[in-house]
């Protein structure tokens, strides 16, 4: 197996990593995944295959699987578009497999820009998956009333 | 990005696109409105659409115009007080909604609106909420009466305790479409320490087995009728106790308070400082003014405050559309006698939450100048109608103008007044926006063959004052010309089989369908008959 580009999404950087040769369909049943993970060993990364942009069972699968082995190293691939970076980290993937795209991050390699995607908000309103701690006990930075951001997936959809 | 891929991410921003042109919905947090944000909406409705917005079902308001390149920068300015379209529409738990009534209604167990605050700020951008199987739709309530549309949501939570904490029944699957339910209850007690928890736990049995194939078998209500409420309160359970058990989305009092500091009490000490005219002489001289304050006035918690109904509606308006001009004039209004609070309600409606008593002559002479003092809450001329036809690609028929034609009919107020409460209800089409399964009367736009065609139902109930039901059709569909003539006939029959002291719907149960049904089909035409229109759907 040779690598591929992808991006870290904890580092926020391009790499080349290897797509893991064991593969979750997000279709399948959740105990049955859960327990093919468990049994496999611990340092045994997996990838989860998103069929669709608009199928949002990999991030359940994937904040599942980091809730019972938080060591775990999830790749998202499949249908996986620069838009969705935030929430894949947020709910516990370590790398994306981007498709390829003509003027997507990916391929220009502008690191800002793919910060920007990784962390399009300054605070997080929920417990989060990922790489970071949860904000949700009296540590939001968020008052009622004092968001002023824009959602970043319709400003760079329209840009 | 293909067009594809566009729709979901342009959607829970609140993007559509409509029948004529791009529709921006805007969240208006559980119906809590400032006037410096219906003043950003004025300018957003002049600057970047026709200079109108529309109110709709769930205290949004959507503007019909708007051009998509102009969105960002309609976003931007909206953002500068507090307002977006962030998950507003598409496949995610959206928009939040509450009672309208909120923290000033006399029978509140419990102030819900932090617990709404709670929860809205969890599900932005919740990873696991935003890409469901189909929309979400959460209310929340704090009174014994719903007023918030409880039972026909995929999730509420209805106050049952506040002492000595908050504690909420929760309802899963309810909802209106094509499969109507009120929803069942799949715990009867849940302490708020445990909303955002539970709520995770719901939402993830939903997205992992919400069905994904067919799009009218998607929402939460058919996977909870499928599995069985019993079998599905279990899975939901065992997944709340692997979230509580990693004490995943835990929290506590200190949460709590932080979310309702960012409320602001309004100074209910105006109440004792209003130095206008007393009511009840000028109610005595004014019979106008006595209906309204009968009408339009609602008890408040606080002695010498009231809150006032600005029914958005009449002949010549669309129910719940706005002009820029009246937005700020009504966030005037707001600012001179409400202290700039306004709300938006599930029937379309403005109410000003913080009137000294001693201000109502004025408030009341400062609506009836501007034409929004009608006296008609509750009545037949509050109507409910979701934009229809006129405005949005899904409709199969025209709303507008069948509630113009009724208001029209019902524009003498002693007329409306003679009739008592009705709640009516209109929707273009089977999504339901126009609720119209939980008017007395609902109706609904079909079509048949490429004609459109109208649906009457009988006997639905919102929750509030009485039991929610769902109502029954009545009989085969009625061309767009007889609707109003029929809905006329049933109003005409349930003032002839009254008794006293009964109201619509009181009448309809002690007599059930049958003679409303027969009045309803006199007015059919020979020519509709032959064509033999609208089959039961």
């Amino acid at each position: 197996m040779s690598g591929e580009a992808a991006i870290d999404l904890w580092l926020g950087r391009f790499v080349e990593v290897t797509l893991p040769s064991h593969t979750l369909d997000p279709a399948q049943s959740h105990r049955s995944l859960v327990g093919e993970v468990m049994a496999a060993p611990v340092d045994q990364p997996f990838g989860i295959c998103f069929a669709r942009l608009q199928d949002g069972r990999g991030y359940s699968l994937a904040a599942r699987l980091r809730e019972v082995r938080p060591e775990l190293a999830l790749h998202a691939h499949g249908a996986v578009h620069e838009e969705m970076l935030y929430f894949l980290r947020r709910s516990g993937f370590r790398f994306a497999h981007p498709e390829a795209r003509a003027g997507s991050v990916a391929q220009t390699g502008d690191l800002y820009q793919l910060r920007a995607l990784l962390h399009p908000f300054s605070a997080h309103y929920q417990h989060a998956a990922g790489d970071e701690p949860p904000q949700g006990s009296g540590n939001q930075r968020f008052a009622l009333g004092s968001t002023r951001w824009l959602p970043a997936t319709l400003s760079t959809c329209l840009a | 990005m293909s067009e594809d891929e566009f729709r979901p991410l342009r959607l829970q921003n609140g993007l559509y696109l409509q029948r004529h042109a791009p529709m921006l919905r805007v969240a208006i947090a559980y119906g809590m409105l400032r006037s410096d944000q219906l003043r950003c909406l004025a300018e957003v409705a002049d600057r970047f659409d026709r200079g109108y917005g529309h109110l709709t079902t769930r205290q949004n308001m959507q503007l019909n115009w708007i051009e998509v390149d102009q969105v960002p920068a309609a976003l931007a300015m909206l953002a500068e007080v507090g307002l977006h379209g962030i998950q507003t529409s598409g496949n995610c738990l959206r928009n939040i909604t509450s009672d309208a009534f909120a923290g000033i209604a006399p029978e509140e167990i419990l102030d819900p609106r932090p617990y709404a605050e709670l929860l809205r700020q969890w599900s932005t951008f919740h990873p696991e909420l935003s890409f469901l199987p189909r929309k979400f739709k959460v209310a929340i309530t704090g009174t014994p009466e719903d007023r918030a549309l409880a039972q026909v949501h995929d999730l509420a939570f209805e106050v049952v305790d506040a002492q000595p904490e908050a504690v909420f029944r929760v309802r899963v699957g309810g909802g209106l479409g094509r499969t109507p339910v009120l929803g069942p209850v799949v715990r009867e007690r849940l302490s708020w320490r445990h909303m955002l928890a539970y709520t995770h736990a719901i939402m993830r049995v939903y997205n992992e087995l919400g069905r994904r194939d067919n799009l009218n078998k998607a929402r939460i209500k058919i996977l909870v009728r499928t599995a069985g409420i019993e079998a599905f309160r279990a899975m939901v359970e065992e997944e709340f106790e692997h979230l509580h058990a990693r004490a995943i989305d835990r929290i506590g009092p200190d949460d709590l308070a932080r979310v309702a500091r960012g409320f602001v009490e309004p100074d209910w000490s105006r109440a004792a400082r209003a130095t206008g005219e007393p009511v009840h002489p000028v109610a005595a001289r004014k019979p106008r003014f006595a209906r309204w304050l009968q009408r339009n006035r609602h008890a408040h918690r606080v002695p010498g405050m009231a809150a006032i109904a600005i029914p958005v509606k009449g002949s010549g308006r669309p129910p719940g559309d706005l002009k820029s001009e009246e937005m700020r004039w009504l966030a005037d209004l707001a600012d001179r006698f409400s202290q700039g609070y306004l709300r938006v309600t599930h029937a379309q409606d403005l109410v000003l939450p913080a009137v000294p008593e001693r201000d109502l002559v004025e408030v009341y002479d400062a609506l009836d100048g501007y034409g929004l003092a009608d006296p008609v809450y509750g009545l037949v001329g509050d109507m409910v109608a979701c934009p229809g036809g006129d405005y949005c690609a899904l409709a199969n028929a025209r709303s507008l103008p069948i509630a113009e034609e009724i208001s029209r009919r019902y524009a003498d107020l002693n007329a409306q007044e003679h009739l008592g409460p009705v709640d009516l209800r209109i929707s273009g089409c089977m999504n339901s926006c126009g609720h119209h399964h939980i008017g007395h009367i609902g109706i609904l736009g079909v079509d048949k063959d490429g004609s459109a065609y109208y649906q009457l139902l009988l006997g639905g109930h919102s929750g509030h004052g009485s039991q929610a039901a769902l109502g029954r059709i009545v009989g085969r569909a009625f061309a767009e010309d007889e609707v109003p003539d029929a809905v006329e006939a049933i109003l005409e029959q349930y003032l002839a089989l009254r008794n006293e002291g009964e109201v619509f719907h009181h009448t309809l149960r002690r007599l059930g369908h049958g003679p409303f049904v027969e009045a309803a089909n006199a007015v059919r035409r020979p020519a509709a008959l032959a064509a033999g229109a609208g089959d039961r759907a």
